[in-house]
């Protein structure tokens, strides 16, 4: 009786599972990466600032080796950069950018400038 | 007083012999589970990812970790145990065995490896050691029952219940998930991965585990004859195993760090990556262990 009612429950889930997935592929094309990035924070430490950012994917599809840059109008060298391994579809990844001045003073702007498929 | 004296010497001689026969059952005993505690985790004291998780996992995962692994390899010890009373004490005290045996095994082939030395700070030493207590713990008490019985003459064949049934499946689940699951490409598949993809996945994670059920003929509450339809065995066996597959495929996801800021797709075509390891190990557990 347990083992039937064990079956039964775990076959359902695998019915919702699957329902799941066929939603997925019906109504996700993978469509390219949407990367969005947002500053969250500026920290001080040992005379350097800090700055954290978050990467979101948006996109139905997986990005790798996406390279973040720093510009700014007051530096004509670039300020600095991250590369993220992996940002999968959905996904948030953190990173952060390191400063000798103030990054409002200097005008900070990231953007993503290349990423690669998995 | 001549006869007496021969008497006092064959008595001691005698003691002697019954502590020697201790000391070799214990290294024997020890030996064996060294033994398993290698096979089972060579594989992962020589993966890159396992040594950085060692300090990249999060402190309290890695301790609860520890802790369930307590009563799981009590728990599989008297599942395994070849005597049909075996008490409960017993069973922690192999656990406890077992996870020294892994402990140390670990400790000796990292330092080996040059992975842990001491200019290293005690947290990384210890992290780094404690993730590969668990699977080498698994392997010195699976290695009773692999490289042959405890006490030969004592073999009785164990009542198989539907709940240890489904214990051992667990174990077999753990184990070859664990052995997968640090590595990058489990991840890098799911990216690849199309939903149509992830369905197939499942579906010949069915099929394998099926198949494994049908050949071993699994026992539980009922026996799995010939006249039993495959229908029968796949909702009582099949089913429930693929679920506690990729329940443990979650587990050891989470505990390795691979759902962290991930979306909820992107978690569920992992634990469908890790499933198809994790349910062959369920379902061959039988065979395995």
């Amino acid at each position: 009786m347990v083992e039937w009612l064990t079956g039964i429950a775990s076959g359902c889930l695998l019915l919702a599972l699957v329902g799941y997935l066929l939603f997925l592929a019906v109504f996700e094309n993978g469509e390219a990466p949407t990367l969005v990035l947002a500053p969250e924070s500026v920290t001080q430490t040992a005379g350097r600032f800090h700055m954290r950012f978050t990467l979101t994917n948006q996109g139905d599809s997986a990005a790798a080796e996406v390279r973040v840059k720093a510009r700014s109008p007051e530096e004509p060298s670039p300020a600095g950069e991250v590369v993220f391994d992996y940002v999968p579809a959905g996904s948030t990844r953190r990173g952060t950018l390191v400063f000798a001045g103030d990054p409002a003073v200097l005008r900070i702007a990231l953007e993503v400038v290349s990423y690669r498929e998995p | 007083m001549q006869r007496r004296i021969r008497t006092d010497r064959s008595a001691s001689s005698a003691r002697n012999g019954k502590t020697s026969i201790g000391v070799y059952k214990l290294l024997k005993d020890t030996a064996r589970a060294v033994g398993g505690a290698l096979v089972f985790s060579l594989p992962m004291l020589m993966t890159m990812e396992m040594w950085s998780l060692g300090f990249t996992i999060d402190r309290l995962r890695l301790a609860l970790l520890m802790v369930l692994a307590v009563p799981l390899l009590t728990e599989l010890s008297h599942q395994i145990g070849y005597e049909h009373t075996v008490r409960r004490t017993d069973d922690l005290m192999d656990a406890m065995f077992a996870i020294g045996v892994g402990g140390a095994t670990a400790l000796i082939l990292l330092i080996c490896f040059g992975v842990v030395h001491h200019a290293m700070p005690p947290e990384e030493a210890i992290g780094k050691v404690a993730i590969q207590t668990v699977p080498a713990a698994m392997g010195a008490l699976l290695a009773r029952s692999q490289f042959g019985s405890r006490s030969e003459d004592k073999i009785v064949e164990k009542k198989e219940t539907y709940p240890g049934e489904m214990f051992l499946m667990g174990i077999g689940a753990l184990f070859l998930g664990f052995n997968v699951a640090p590595t990058e490409e489990i991840v890098l598949i799911a990216y690849r991965m199309t939903p149509w993809h992830a369905l197939a996945v499942v579906a010949l994670s069915l099929f394998v585990m099926h198949g494994f059920v049908f050949a071993l003929g699994f026992r539980g509450g009922a026996e799995l004859g010939p006249d039993t339809p495959w229908w029968s065995a796949l909702v009582r066996f099949t089913l429930p195993g693929y679920v506690l597959a990729l329940l443990i495929s979650l587990y050891v996801l989470w505990t390795f760090e691979r759902t962290e800021g991930a979306a909820f797709s992107q978690i569920l075509l992992t634990a469908i990556v890790l499933g198809l390891p994790s349910s062959v190990g369920a379902a061959a557990a039988r065979l395995i262990l």
